[in-house]
């Protein structure tokens, strides 16, 4: 059985939160056999708790050069680019994980990472709300894409 | 610029906590001037305390760093609660302790394994060894993993902790919860034994330093929490004479505060807690280092990582001890009556001795607040001990060579220049 996990990462404050408002939201949808976490800065400690499941969907704020809100999709970790040499452990955050996770040959057979993008400072919440019910059917949609794939192959 | 004359420049350090850099100037094949300098702007902290009640400083201080919150706390506990004049209940001593026992799990895990075991199997960074030594990388994360574990039973999270607070904590933790973490403890600890093995197996040089090592000293138990300032060189002087002894003063180039032992500079950390404590160490710690062939107290700046590693066994063994004795309590946390009056705090977090200073006006909130980490007092130790290990090393190797060199010495002690305020920039100049 295909053992499925939906986590969402981040720290409580300001708009890093918004993993945890995905995960709350998918909360309230019948996803009886997705495993829904949220886990405030978990360091590379999030490749144990990703250990135990052959699909993660990892959901993290972004922020990059794209207006508020849009949602990012990687699927390839290779795209993540670190400054290898200056890894502190205060720096330490989810594309180093990834990255170590890769090193490591731990991370899940199929790992998708969505992500929000946020501002530094407390933003629109209205347009980050709309945001995160876009992201909940995405991912409501690609977990349904990926049972209907498995059925069809199996039957 | 010929080789006997030049400048070298480390701009940023690399795997350092927080912001700083290095400037060396080589004239005629020897070191006319070794600058580690701190650049992070001051943070200032002490000025955001003023006027604070008890628990919002508690709160507050564990977010001066990610990765040691509960020793800043514990310092200001101990300092708020002495001006409160409140004594400190059996369970709460115990569980401030197993609180402690987590941040040292977390915090040396976190630097071995991603910090100096790249700097000793050289490679670039813990995801390039993690390719050749998946088990070590492993068993660091799990032993992080366990300290974690242990600060959020008590702290509520392990990232800047909450439960903590002036006279206790806000909630005991359930014996049910308390024994499913105890059962995680003994199951792993097989991987701290292997871990001190493996630390002291390490290649790394032998060469000895002269230097003073200074933590505290507590008569009955391996510090953490409590005791009196002590050195190798006779100090023995109770936390509220600190300022008499150790002084802090300005050097141009670092925005951080160096600390001075009656002028001169001193090791805080964990070689210097085991230089001073290892015989209130468990027979089973010392059975270990036999094994491992390795002797304290050593002055070879290197053992630093072994200490780490047996204070992190010795942290498993304090913490089964005290969970295989707790017991639930309805009433966790002390009642508080502020008063007025100016109280220290004195504890070991995982990179030194943490020292801080409060005056509380008769409103019970802050007056005044000073706040020394241990990265600035190792500051002076660590310009001290580049100059010797680059000498040692020979200034005729490349810029490349001498950085490399310079930043593994640096990160022996696990500096945190953001708690310090606040590491490499390495400039030589060869003249």
């Amino acid at each position: 059985m295909n053992k499925i996990a939906v986590i969402g990462v981040g720290s409580p404050f300001a708009d890093d939160h918004i993993a945890y408002d995905v995960i709350e939201l998918l909360r309230l949808e019948s996803l009886s056999s997705v495993s829904l976490q949220y886990y405030d800065r978990p360091g590379w400690y999030l490749l144990e708790y990703m250990q135990d499941f052959d699909t993660v969907h990892l959901i993290d704020a972004v922020i990059s050069d794209q207006p508020l809100g849009t949602l990012h999709r990687y699927e390839n970790i290779d795209y993540f680019k670190i400054q290898e040499a200056m890894l502190s452990s205060h720096s330490f955050g989810l594309a180093e994980t990834l990255l170590l996770g890769q090193s490591l040959n731990q991370l899940p057979a199929q790992l998708v990472i969505h992500g929000i993008e946020i501002a530094m400072a407390h933003s629109d919440e209205k347009l980050l709300k709309e945001a995160c019910l876009a992201l909940v059917e995405r991912i409501k949609k690609e977990l349904l894409c990926s049972s209907l794939q498995k059925c069809i192959k199996f039957n | 610029m010929n080789e006997l004359q030049k400048d070298l420049t480390i701009p940023i350090i690399a795997r350092v906590e927080g912001e700083g850099a290095l400037h060396l100037k080589i004239h005629e094949g020897k070191i006319s001037q070794l600058e580690l300098s701190i650049y992070e702007p001051p943070r200032l902290f002490e000025k955001f305390l003023e006027g604070r009640s008890p628990n919002e400083v508690i709160d507050a201080v564990a977010r001066i760093c990610g990765i040691c919150p509960v020793a800043y706390q514990m310092s200001a506990v101990q300092a708020i609660e002495h001006i409160f004049e409140m004594p400190v209940n059996p369970w709460v001593r115990e569980m401030r302790r197993l609180f402690y026992c987590g941040e040292w799990m977390e915090s040396h895990g976190l630097h071995i394994h991603m910090l100096a075991a790249p700097d000793f199997l050289r490679y670039p960074s813990v995801i390039a060894m993690a390719k050749d030594h998946p088990d070590i990388v492993k068993r660091g994360m799990h032993l992080h993993g366990l300290g974690l574990l242990l600060m959020s039973l008590l702290g509520k999270r392990s990232v800047h902790p909450v439960g903590a607070c002036v006279g206790g904590f806000y909630a005991a933790p359930k014996v049910s919860a308390v024994q499913e973490v105890l059962a995680q403890f003994k199951k792993s600890l097989p991987l701290a034994q292997e871990l001190v093995l493996w630390s002291a197996s390490l290649p790394m040089t032998k060469v000895k330093q002269e230097f003073t090592s200074v933590c505290l000293r507590h008569p009955q138990e391996y510090p953490m929490n409590e005791g009196r300032i002590v050195s190798d060189r006779g100090l023995n002087i109770d936390i509220s004479e600190f300022d008499n002894y150790l002084k802090e003063s300005q050097v141009p180039y670092s925005t951080a505060l160096q600390c001075h032992l009656q002028g001169k500079s001193y090791l805080v950390g964990p070689l210097a807690r085991l230089n001073l404590n290892h015989d209130l160490l468990p027979a089973a710690v010392h059975d270990l280092l036999k094994e491992a062939n390795i002797v304290f107290p050593s002055q070879n700046m290197f053992h630093s990582v072994i200490a780490r590693s047996v204070e992190i066994y010795y942290a498993m063994l304090e913490a089964i001890r005290i969970m295989e004795n707790y017991v639930y309590t309805t009433t966790p946390c002390a009642t508080i009556t502020p008063r007025a009056g100016i109280g220290f705090g004195c504890t070991e977090a995982p990179r030194g001795l943490l020292w801080h200073r409060y005056e509380f006006n008769e409103e019970g909130l802050v007056a005044s607040s000073r706040i020394v980490p241990p990265t600035s007092q190792n500051q002076a130790r660590i310009e001290e001990d580049l100059w010797h290990s680059l000498m040692e090393f020979g200034l005729d190797h490349s810029d490349d060579d001498l950085r490399f060199h310079s930043e593994m010495v640096i990160r022996n002690y696990d500096p945190c220049i953001s708690c310090s305020t606040h590491f490499l920039q390495l400039k030589v100049e060869r003249s």
